[in-house]
């Protein structure tokens, strides 16, 4: 009876240290953890996100509207609708940018469609995108 | 001159003071006795309340193990070498041509 004590106490004890230690590695990783946070939404803000889209667009020089944010139905993911006008190059900019964002994102369409073809003018493009955001959190 | 105040009270009456010390110590000792008693019973209520959650398997799970720093630098090195190419993106031409032209 002793003995059986003395070993849950060890084994306790042996917990007790492990549980120490793992506080203090998440307080050694605690600047890193918060900087992989910004990589991820949360459901409940998704402006970051949102204000990164508008950021790429304007570094573009395009110019979007996001015409739906959806909660994913199957998997916790966000599903973004927007439309961007511009030139054949800021289109091309935008996609590359997206690809790249801070976030992990998967296109599920994209449209692409010349819409001003008068003589003279630079040829202006309309885009219609559905992005997945994969990095999103639902709570 | 008659300086009563030197001279020594030699009379004590009892019940002389409105405070009875018998009383009041009665009611500290029981006060202190409630007190401990309601310590020991909380003490015990803690313990058993305690001893109910389950311990965290945490044997063999080294915390430096389990959460390694290396691995949150290599996602955050990835994380800044897409910025930095989002940078050669924004500062390069387009690689193709716009086929409308």
């Amino acid at each position: 009876m002793s003995q059986l004590a003395q070993e849950k106490w060890q084994t306790e004890a042996i917990s007790r240290e492990n549980a120490k230690s793992l506080i203090n590695s998440v307080k050694i990783i605690e600047p890193q953890k918060a900087l992989l946070e910004t990589h991820f939404v949360q459901s409940s803000n998704v402006v970051p996100f949102l204000d990164t889209i508008e950021k790429i667009t304007k570094d573009v020089g395009a110019t979007t509207e996001v015409v739906s944010v959806d909660v994913a139905k199957d998997n916790p993911a966000l599903i973004v609708e927007m439309n961007a006008s511009g030139s054949f190059e800021t289109i091309y900019k935008l996609i590359m940018l997206l690809e790249n964002s801070p976030y992990n994102l998967e296109f599920v369409s994209v449209n692409l469609k010349n819409s001003d073809t008068s003589v003279g003018k630079s040829p202006q493009w309309t885009a219609t995108f559905q992005i997945k955001l994969l990095s999103f959190i639902n709570q | 001159m008659n300086l009563n105040f030197l001279k020594k009270k030699k009379k004590f009456k009892k019940g002389g003071l409105g405070i009875k010390p018998d009383l009041y110590w009665r009611y500290i000792l029981y006060m202190t006795f409630i007190l401990i008693f309601l310590s020991c019973a909380f003490g015990l209520y803690f313990f058993i309340k305690t001893n109910e959650k389950p311990i965290i398997p945490t044997v063999g799970v080294n915390g430096q193990d389990t959460i390694k720093k290396e691995r949150f630098d290599k996602v955050l090195e990835y994380f800044s070498e897409r910025e930095k190419k989002s940078l050669q993106i924004l500062n390069s031409p387009s690689p193709i041509i716009d086929p409308s032209l």
